[in-house]
């Protein structure tokens, strides 16, 4: 029976015209993903009424593909000029630069591309084989659950952080406080938008992130006395060298990222990038050499790597079996499928197995073919490397204004770009961390709006934070995270005396 | 690289950037003849992956085929729908920027989030129009709309009713129906969400009990068995759901959904209105319209310009009275 | 450009002093309830410890308040990074005015030509990169790339 659907699957997928557009799709996602500002969303919204007139499995298979290279392709300007090409990469973009600095870029994309290639793999075997029972699971979420998960997110602050607790802590608390610009959710109430319209949008993630890595790079770079020399010199032979070693030597890690990152993505409402943070803590805590964690060691982006892709199988689960959109990408995928008159939710399962398993191939065939695209892209990327920094730069910024303008077309987001730049640079010069504060503006809204929704749920009682076994569970977990540090500190005092 | 490159092929490279910069801009210069001469740009105040984006990339791509020039769509999203209503409203009204307003543009102002209204736009048409639903779970012990009001008049503050914003479409149809019903509009407790499927994975999680939505949004769980809808508040029944009755046949006068149209803004001279009026109503009535809006379960439903300049008085006046009367603005 | 810890923590102090005033203008939920105000000023108060700290750990190193140190950086560095400021502040305000396409070209060749970039390469790229972007962002994703003088 199942061998039928697969066989029936792979016949739709294996002509010339589905392939074509697979390719096709490949290249667009790499190209999305690679410049920030432009979002896998944004490029399959763009898509919408070309599918309207294609047939449903190539339709589905130019999204599948299309994500999986773009969430890949956001490591690409990353590594190599320190910004992130989607949100999915900001949790070890230091990291891999600080790898870039030291000669190694063809090696840490190198192995961002292998490992982001497993990662999609478990998550779509996750998604196949365990669908409808994790779907079951993930609707038992409610906002109490999500501010817990939140909470979690948050101690990844401190494991993110460099030197100074407490400028990691002030970092933090910057990203948070930048997510109550806007309408709040408890009243519908402006908040600090001073009568600007615009402000009601508060700060959009999107151009933050660009002026946080992107403008205070670019004002670094000029900064220095001699610009005329490239970031790093580029060695042309051998670049991929030594990526199947740690690959295999931390396959532990892959394994779990694979799976943590599957679980993160099929919660509506936390996606690749939450994940990517989860998976980047989680590396550190349980690495064996944490103190090499930021300067440049290629385990966390590892972990983070594999747990952003492995997040796409997951947000899928959701949408086929409730219909219900885990981010804005699967809610596209549900309107083409309705579109196409097919129902997503249990009767897909029943009514139209063969395309559902069409995008469990598709799902396979786009993470496999990852791997070459994806070196393509690498080594059209390296060569970046080779520009002079006083043609770079130039060229780099003008990438950050229109990234920032295209999310949402306006040049207000390019004064929110330059404003966030300004801070992140006057931030770095001071010894203050960034990523905590992009951290912050990732889980500052979820936070806030889980906590509100729970207290106007249960009328001001906190009890409620524990009154089921997954809330009392998670509360538990982020109470123990969050004290383990003041109880690291305490018994290390102890000691002393 | 750059030094293999030598004087000669420079000179080159720079000559042919140069003229096709020239040939470019040169074709492309604007003169106003008749329109539309030039693209659209249509604005959609909600995000890419949203119904609302759905419904303008497919109006978009069909009014493309009967103007002859593309129709962009721009998203500007953001403060609950203000920016994009205010972007559509202060745009150039020359007709090369249309937008397509929803409901919200008839309740932001009331929330004090804007100060445009629907006066500073001129109304073309109106393409679609959902009834709010009342959704309760399959297992819970509401298997009729009576069970509902019985229950919520015994225990009023004891439901909790989800599905928007605060202050939003759904949260209005929750509290007209109840003051439809004599009841007080805080009877049932409003928990703001950030939409209809976060509101629904919470009615799935039992974080609440009800989720005053549209069918459409709620058409996957209503089908897989999980959500039962009681009634929808229209005045009469959605062809694709017939069992569902609805408030009026009940005896309930309190009709309420959400609605999308077009736009442009406020001064937009009548031929334009004119031109872009008929050819949206030839792709109001295209099969490819049609049939998208029926596979996506959306209402199709048609107003011209002046019978939707009508419509927009008379809601955003109802809307202000009842949002007043629900406690939900001072 | 360095300041002293001590600062940074007066101004996180400051800050969020503004702060807890500010949100006392905020709507209350029924029967008083903290409704808008409340994460706010839960930061609010968070900045305020972290700021003491950090006062606390400046006064305690014995850090000049005043210290404003700018040796890290050069002059001629810290006109570049105004430029390259001013250049985006450029784009904001003039780029509805004149199009994407002299904008870009006038802020790339600028910079460049600043950066000490050779004339021929400066317009080379500049000219190159303009209309790439221009093709990608405008003709290819549908970006309404300012308009201006040109149109598009």
């Amino acid at each position: 029976m199942m061998l039928e659907h697969i066989y029936t699957a792979i016949s739709l997928i294996a002509q010339p015209y589905v392939l074509l557009v697979i390719a096709m799709s490949a290249f667009y996602g790499l190209f999305v993903g690679a410049i920030p500002g432009l979002t896998a969303t944004m490029a399959t919204a763009l898509l919408v009424p070309v599918t309207f007139f294609m047939d449903t499995v190539p339709a589905l298979a130019a999204i599948v593909t299309m994500e999986a290279m773009a969430i890949f392709a956001g490591d690409i300007p990353g590594a190599l000029v320190r910004i992130p090409g989607t949100p999915s990469s900001a949790a070890y973009v230091g990291e891999s630069y600080a790898l870039t600095q030291k000669g190694r870029a063809g090696f840490v994309l190198g192995v961002d591309v292998t490992v982001a290639a497993i990662g999609g793999l478990i998550g779509a075997i996750i998604l196949i084989l365990l669908a409808p029972m994790l779907a079951e699971v993930a609707m038992k979420f409610t906002s109490f659950e999500y501010f817990w998960l939140a909470c979690i997110g948050l101690s990844c602050a401190v494991l993110v952080t460099k030197g100074s607790l407490i400028k990691g802590m002030v970092s933090l608390l910057i990203g948070l406080f930048m997510t109550t610009v806007g309408v709040d959710i408890t009243l519908g109430f402006p908040r600090f938008t001073f009568g600007v319209t615009d402000f009601l949008n508060g700060f959009n993630f999107i151009p933050a992130m660009i002026g946080m890595f992107g403008v205070s790079e670019v004002m670094r770079n000029v900064s220095s006395s001699d610009l005329s020399f490239k970031i790093v010199s580029v060695k042309t032979k051998k670049i991929f060298a030594g990526i199947g070693r740690t690959v295999r030597k931390y396959k532990l890690n892959v394994a779990r990222s694979g799976i943590v990152g599957t679980f993160v993505g099929i919660l509506p409402g936390a996606g690749a990038d939450i994940a990517a943070w989860i998976a980047y803590a989680l590396s550190k805590k349980f690495s064996k050499e944490p103190e090499k964690y930021g300067t440049g060691h290629i385990e966390g982006i590892v972990d983070a790597g594999t747990a952003n892709n492995a997040a796409l199988g997951g947000a899928w689960v959701p949408a086929l079996v409730f219909g219900i959109p885990g981010a804005s990408l699967t809610a596209i995928v549900i309107g083409v499928l309705f579109m196409k008159g097919l129902r997503p939710g249990p009767m897909i399962f029943q009514q139209t197995p063969e395309i559902l398993y069409a995008v469990y191939v598709t799902f396979i065939l786009a993470n496999v073919i990852l791997i070459p695209f994806g070196v393509m892209a690498i080594k059209a990327g390296n060569q970046m490397l080779r520009v002079p920094r006083n043609m770079l730069m130039p060229a780099i910024l003008m990438f950050c204004i229109v990234g920032s303008f295209a999310i949402n077309n306006t040049a207000f987001d390019v004064g929110i770009m330059l404003g966030t730049g300004v801070l992140a640079y006057f931030m770095e010069a001071n010894d203050i961390p960034v990523a905590p504060a992009v951290l912050g503006l990732v889980l500052g809204r979820l936070l806030e709006d889980s906590f509100m929704v729970s207290m106007i749920k249960s009328e001001w009682d906190l009890t409620v934070f524990f009154h089921r076994p997954v809330r009392a569970i998670l509360g538990g977990v982020t109470i123990i995270l969050w004290s383990s540090p003041f109880i690291g500190v305490l018994r290390a005092r102890w000691r002393r005396q | 690289m750059f030094k293999k490159i030598g004087k000669k092929t420079e000179k080159l490279i720079v000559l042919a950037i140069a003229m096709v910069m020239v040939l470019g801009f040169g074709l492309t210069s604007v003169s106003a003849a008749e329109y539309p001469k030039r693209p659209i740009t249509l604005v959609c105040p909600w995000g890419a992956g949203g119904g609302t984006d759905a419904v303008s990339r497919i109006l978009a791509t069909l009014l493309k085929k009967e103007l002859g020039v593309p129709v962009n769509v721009v998203n500007r999203t953001g403060g609950g729908g203000a920016i994009g209503h205010t972007a559509m409203a202060t745009a150039k009204s020359d007709g090369y920027t249309i937008g397509m307003p929803t409901v919200e543009i008839t309740m932001m102002h009331w929330m004090g989030l804007t100060k445009i209204t629907y006066r500073d736009m001129t109304p073309i048409c109106m393409v679609n129009f959902d009834p709010s639903g009342i959704n309760v779970l399959t297992d819970s012990p509401w298997k009729t709309y009576k069970d509902l009001e019985n229950y919520v008049r015994d225990n009023p503050g004891k439901l909790k009713d989800s599905g928007t914003g605060y202050g939003g479409i759904w949260h209005l149809a929750m509290a007209g129906w109840l003051k439809a019903i004599g009841l007080s509009p805080k009877a049932i407790k409003w928990i703001p969400s950030k939409g209809a499927a976060p509101a629904l994975q919470d009615l799935m999680a039992g974080g609440i009990e009800m989720s005053t939505c549209s069918l459409p949004e709620a058409a996957t769980l209503i089908e897989a068995g999980r959500v039962r809808p009681l009634a929808i508040m229209a005045d009469k029944r959605d062809p694709k759901f017939p069992d569902v009755p609805t408030l009026k046949e009940m005896g309930i006068n309190w009709s309420c959904g959400a609605w999308r149209g077009i736009a442009a803004p406020k001064g937009t001279s009548s031929q334009i209105v004119a031109v872009l009026e008929k050819a949206l109503a030839k792709v109001n009535k295209s099969d490819d319209f049609i049939k998208f809006m029926n596979n996506r379960g959306y209402g199709l439903y048609w107003l011209d310009s002046r019978s939707f300049a009508k419509a927009l008085t008379e809601a955003d006046d109802a809307n202000g009275k009842i949002m007043k009367a629900a406690g939900i603005i001072k | 450009m360095r300041v002293s810890n001590t600062a940074i923590g007066l101004g996180l102090i400051v800050f969020a002093i503004a702060v807890l005033f500010y949100t006392r203008t905020f709507p209350t939920l029924e029967r008083g309830y903290p409704g808008p105000s409340l994460f706010p000023n839960v930061l609010a108060v968070l900045f305020i410890i972290a700021g003491i700290t950090l006062v606390a750990q400046g006064v305690r190193g014995r850090e000049r308040l005043s210290k404003f140190d700018t040796s890290t950086i050069t002059r001629s560095g810290l006109i570049n990074i105004l430029l390259v400021l001013g250049a985006v502040v450029f784009y904001i305000f003039l780029s509805d005015f004149l199009g994407f396409q002299i904008t870009s070209f006038i802020l790339l060749f600028g910079l460049m030509k600043w950066l000490r970039v050779s004339t021929r390469w400066g317009l080379v790229m500049a000219c190159g990169m303009t209309l790439a972007i221009y093709f990608l962002f405008a003709k290819i994703l549908l970006v309404p790339l300012p308009w201006g003088l040109w149109g598009w």
